[in-house]
């Protein structure tokens, strides 16, 4: 029947009309902004993006936070996932607990801790009361790069592991307990037990966690600036600042464009990386 | 190999008994099936004696080593799970070897026991594929090849065979006899299926509600239950139960007596195919409500007295629903129970 | 059973662990819930004191 042929494509369509019009057009839109070069020719922004005194430091440290958050959390939980898995009681709560930072934002987990770490923060007034320290301490600002570069990763890791435990969580309940059964009972010990076969079965969950996780770690922003301002610049920032502060939209559509690219070079490298031998898919 | 013996072992699940002081002893090199249905106790027994569950009291004892309280990979034994647990992202010959690393043996001597497990079952030709690529049956090779590599002292198997269809459960039930018989292991068996537990094992212990009802050969078993329990679960049809009354060390009804030194109601049992059928003005009179040709036999279903009684004809034989036949027990065939304990007297 | 009392030190090791992620999940969110009712004066406060040392609803106030 004629009808019957269309109506998948009618059943699709309000979605494909959303996706085009919120994300499609817009992404256009900002790749041909940022070859938009006016005088400057059709890399003059990004030119620009290249000479911008930010721009390498910015690089470097969305870089970084990336390298130091994301491998960090995956860990974290890792290691939380298979807690809530030995667990007989409250199993519930304690996950409840954990994944309450799902619902915090990033602006507002930036406040969080920059009311626990800033100069008269609750750390210090801890510090002090231990002896550490005399009184108010800076460790947020230029001078002090290396604690201000751990004060956002702190924030980051508290912020965003909840997500990855909630994938890792669901991917666990997928194994049936009969696999880690086989393995104690064939003598593997409990490492054994996780790296033979909890994680490489857990594989497809792992690779679901890294690719979102990366992907939004290369867009750190709003918890940077609650924390640093621009003393740690990073890529989001930059593109916010040639925005907001210099109204030069181009630029700011060529890291964008930038920040895309690597978004999805990271995501074509865990796939490769990760992929599933086709003949072990069941 | 080696013996299991369990001495008074009980589980408690908060107020419930899943076990009650059970006892059970397995010789050395023999293959016991736990039969019995869900929920009776079985896996809960055979998952203390693998040390995936902790028993409440009493102790296990492989050969002579009391095992009770030691890991699972300390107890010597391998085990077959009923999903076949078999690792997906590992080939086949690093499933069977799986034990065999664990155990840091060498590369000689895993490649030498994965080769002779592996032939063994036949799967030689799929060493180096996924197990995605494995039908059930294949799977459930492998899972007892990994199991067997490691030459356990005890092979525990959980309903190893329920998740293959019939034919293929047929098939695999011959092979595994003749494997186990060859490999020579120690082996319990969990199974509800009657007639998986009456093929392959050399005794059937039959559980119910978390104690171990009896524990014979499948024949005795079949032909003399000792409970009522025994004889309605194993055997198709079930066995067949008349309450009588025995009077002055007899015990008699039309066509059939036999002393008996018991007096007040009894129930007496007799399996469908050990009754003769005869002209209606002898015997016991069955009024048949139901023929069903079964191709080897056809399944009579009708009534003595008020009682349902299933009765097992030649298939040649011209019988009809409606039809009133006689029954003749033989005295050597029947069992007696208890009309209040169940029990065999 | 001497299985599980083998296994009571490492119970113990999980459980302050889990107790430890509850802390470091919730402590953070606390400490703002409790400063966000010190008005002003609270963010320069100097050292902090677990309960602000005067109590206001003015921050409350941006909401309505």
């Amino acid at each position: 029947m004629p009808t019957s042929r269309w109506l998948p494509y009618l059943l699709i369509a309000p979605a494909s009309v959303f996706l085009a019009v919120f994300f499609a057009v817009p992404l256009v839109q900002t790749i041909v902004l940022s070859f938009d070069g006016g005088t400057a020719g059709f890399f003059g922004n990004y030119q620009r993006m290249l000479g911008d005194l930010n721009f390498n430091v910015s690089l470097r440290n969305t870089f970084m936070l990336v390298l130091t958050v994301v491998p960090l959390q995956m860990m974290l939980a890792i290691g939380m996932g298979l807690m809530l898995q030995k667990m007989q009681r409250g199993r519930d709560v304690v996950l409840w607990i954990w994944t309450i930072p799902l619902g915090v934002s990033d602006l507002a987990a930036g406040l969080v801790w920059l009311a626990i770490l800033q100069n008269t923060g609750y750390l210090n007034t801890f510090l002090f009361h231990l002896g550490v320290i005399d009184g108010p301490t800076a460790w947020l600002n230029s001078e002090t790069p290396v604690t201000l570069f751990i004060a956002v990763a702190v924030a980051e890791i508290w912020r965003s592991t909840a997500v990855v435990l909630v994938i890792i969580v669901a991917g666990l309940q997928l194994i049936p307990k009969e696999f880690g059964e086989a393995a104690e009972i064939f003598g593997a010990s409990p490492w054994q037990k996780l790296t033979r076969v909890t994680l490489p079965m857990l594989k497809p969950s792992l690779q679901s966690a890294l690719i979102l996780r990366t992907v939004l770690a290369f867009e750190v922003f709003a918890a940077v600036y609650a924390i640093g301002g621009r003393n740690i610049p990073v890529l989001v920032g930059e593109a916010y600042v040639w925005q907001r502060d210099n109204q030069n939209y181009s630029v700011a559509a060529a890291y964008a464009v930038l920040i895309m690219v690597i978004s999805l070079a990271a995501t074509a490298v865990y796939l490769r990386l990760l992929r599933e031998k086709p003949e072990a898919r069941a | 190999m080696a013996a299991i013996t369990i001495e008074g072992v009980s589980k408690r699940f908060g107020a419930a008994m899943a076990l009650e002081q059970l006892d059970l002893n397995v010789a050395d090199g023999e293959f016991v099936a736990l039969l019995g249905p869900s929920g009776c106790g079985k896996t809960t027994l055979l998952r203390i004696i693998a040390g995936l569950e902790t028993r409440s009291s009493g102790r296990v004892l492989i050969g002579d080593r009391d095992v009770s309280d030691l890991p699972p990979a300390e107890r010597g034994l391998a085990m077959v799970f009923q999903n076949y647990a078999v690792f997906p992202h590992l080939t086949v010959f690093e499933n069977v070897a799986f034990g065999l690393r664990m155990q840091k043996r060498d590369e000689a001597t895993i490649r030498r026991q994965v080769n002779r497990a592996a032939d063994l079952l036949q799967i030689g030709p799929y060493l180096d594929r996924y197990p995605a690529k494995l039908s059930g049956g294949q799977r459930q090779r492998v899972a007892v090849a990994r199991a067997l590599a490691v030459e356990p002292a005890v092979l525990l198997m959980d309903e190893p065979l329920s998740n293959l269809d019939a034919l293929l459960r047929l098939e695999m039930r011959a092979e595994l006899k003749s494997v186990l018989k060859e490999a020579g292991t120690t082996t319990l068996y969990v199974t509800h299926d009657q007639t998986e537990a009456m093929g392959l094992a050399d005794r059937i212990a039959v559980m119910h509600k978390g104690v171990i009802e009896q524990i014979d050969t499948p024949t005795r078993i079949y032909s003399k239950p000792s409970s009522t329990f025994v004889g309605g679960f194993v055997g198709s049809p079930p066995m067949n139960f008349l309450k009588l009354e025995a009077k002055n060390g007899v015990l008699a009804c039309e066509g059939f007596s036999m002393p008996l030194a018991h007096d007040g109601p009894v129930l007496l049992g007799f399996r469908g195919e050990d009754v003769r059928l005869v002209d209606a003005s002898q015997g016991l009179a069955f009024a048949v409500r139901v023929v069903e040709p079964m191709g080897s036999h056809l399944l009579l279903t009708g009534q003595v007295g008020g009682e349902r009684i299933r009765v097992v004809a030649a298939p040649q034989a011209e019988i009809a629903s409606g039809m009133t036949l006689g029954l003749q027990l033989d005295a050597a065939r029947v069992v007696v129970m208890d009309t209040q304990t169940g029990k065999a007297l | 059973m001497t299985q599980r009392a083998t296994g009571s030190f490492k119970g113990w090791l999980y459980g302050s662990g889990v107790m430890l992620l509850c802390v470091w999940v919730l402590l953070p969110i606390g400490l703002i819930g409790l400063g966000a009712f010190g008005g002003r004066p609270a963010v320069y406060q100097w050292p902090k004191t677990l309960m602000p040392a005067s109590l206001s609803l003015d921050q409350l106030a941006v909401f309505f």
